[in-house]
């Protein structure tokens, strides 16, 4: 037995059968889809937004000194920046402040 | 998941400080809870707060620390304070049972901050419409 689905158009009032756009006015009458590509609209803006935003002043000056001309400067910038160097820095600190608290 | 997410770190530290006060005002706590509950919890409130520190100097949001590192400052956290302060600080007692708390804070964290397949796969797809 086929699944009927009727739908009346919100714009329009017309009543359509299995179909997901009105067939009079061409606006989506299935409102499962339109939840959808909202959904994936605010996502695609959220990734926009995301694109859009501009890295800080810290950023672009680790950015600049890992391309200078001066092999110290460029070799210092590298070390600092990598994530490897700010981790164990900033694990190393809270295991000195745990061990102090503690003891 | 969405909201362990955002929520599990303030929940940690309120709970962390709370056990730290009850144990400065000695107040009766559950043995489990009184020794080993900060351990559990050290591991992802430090790698949260390097990850966030990571996502801030570097400008990407989305920005994950690699599991090895985690693995390494776990290591680090469990030979700093079960091997190296013992023997420097009678205070400390070495106990294998932190080092499995260790392990496991580092679990749950991993647990926790993974991205799924599908938002990954949603991510993917969306960033290659705009594309």
């Amino acid at each position: 037995m086929e699944n009927k689905t009727y739908r009346t158009c919100q714009n329009c009032g017309t009543v359509n059968l299995n179909i997901d756009y009105c067939q009079k006015c061409g606006e989506i009458v299935n409102i499962l889809l339109k939840r959808k590509l909202e959904r994936e609209q605010r996502a695609i803006e959220k990734i926009q937004l995301e694109k859009q935003k501009e890295p800080t002043q810290f950023t672009l000056f680790f950015e600049r000194a890992k391309g200078h001309e001066n092999l110290f400067i460029r070799y210092a910038a590298r070390f600092f920046y990598s994530i490897w160097v700010i981790v164990l820095a900033i694990g190393s600190f809270f295991a000195i402040l745990f061990g102090y608290i503690a003891a | 998941m969405r909201y362990l997410k955002i929520y599990y770190f303030p929940i940690m530290c309120i709970l962390a400080t709370a056990i730290y006060g009850a144990q400065s005002l000695e107040l009766s706590i559950p043995r489990l809870i009184n020794n080993y509950f900060n351990d559990l919890i050290c591991m992802p409130f430090v790698l949260k707060i390097c990850q966030y520190t990571v996502r801030i100097v570097k400008s990407d949001s989305k920005l994950t620390l690699p599991t090895s590192l985690q693995v390494v400052v776990t290591l680090i956290f469990s030979i700093y304070f079960e091997f190296i302060l013992p023997i420097y600080n009678p205070r400390y007692t070495s106990d294998w049972v932190d080092v499995i708390m260790y392990f496991l804070g580092l679990l749950i964290f991993i647990t926790i901050e993974r991205q799924s397949f599908y938002s990954k796969l949603t991510n993917f797809a969306h960033s290659k419409k705009l594309d």
